[in-house]
């Protein structure tokens, strides 16, 4: 019983971290794109925006 | 707008011709061949560093640790055919901010292994028992390597969203 509630506790924890690193990637990549949509253009002088062609 | 000196330079090269050329064959290829390389590392580095954060007590860490050279070999498959997505079409990933991410969190997922086999962290592994407590300093370099590879999975399933506008 202990063991089966280890795992389950084991389970949720693994979870909860895949969230956090989901979480922590799209937080990221949305701060990179407002970079070039008007935001705060410090990064695109380190990496480029497209420009359309 | 004109292309970049780097993306003209790419675009010459026969690897990119090739590829172009080829393009029906050779990316479900390299995916399909990206994607076991993903589940390889993962699942045997994915695997030690889940032992070191303390699943699977009793495991010996030094049994899983020869799991490792698997993890390497995918790795190694990855880099290969990364590298050839790239010079297929290199402004879908060098205009990619999943691309950009994908690419940072492998340099830590790097310097994280440097950390690892660099200190005492896995001489002190090595020596431990199966249900000993990997120390303090392991654990953090297990839950980093963890962090960047579920990281780089996501940024890999995300860069198709991510690319430039007349990708889509």
């Amino acid at each position: 019983m202990n063991d089966r509630l280890g795992t389950v506790a084991q389970l949720i924890a693994f979870s909860a971290f895949i969230a956090a690193v989901f979480i922590v990637v799209m937080t990221s990549l949305t701060f990179l794109s407002n970079q070039c949509t008007g935001g705060t253009p410090v990064l695109p002088a380190i990496f480029p925006c497209f420009q359309e062609r | 707008m004109e292309l970049a000196a780097w993306e003209t330079f790419v675009r010459s090269t026969a690897l990119h011709v090739f590829i172009r050329t080829y393009e029906p064959w050779v990316w479900p290829l390299c995916e399909t061949l990206h994607y076991l390389g993903l589940s390889i590392l993962l699942g045997t580095i994915g695997l030690f560093d889940l032992r070191v954060l303390g699943l699977g007590k009793g495991i010996p860490i030094e049994s899983i640790h020869r799991l490792i050279p698997w993890g390497i070999g995918g790795y190694v498959v990855n880099i290969l055919t990364g590298i050839i997505f790239f010079v297929g079409h290199p402004d879908q990933y060098f205009y990619n901010n999943a691309f950009r991410l994908k690419a940072l969190f492998m340099v830590v997922a790097g310097l994280n292994v440097l950390a690892f086999y660099g200190t005492r962290a896995f001489r002190q592994l090595k020596t431990l028992g199966p249900d000993a407590e990997p120390p303090f300093r392991a654990k953090i370099i297990a839950g980093t390597s963890l962090s960047m590879w579920v990281a780089v999975l996501i940024c890999g399933r995300l860069l198709t969203f991510y690319r430039p506008p007349f990708f889509h």
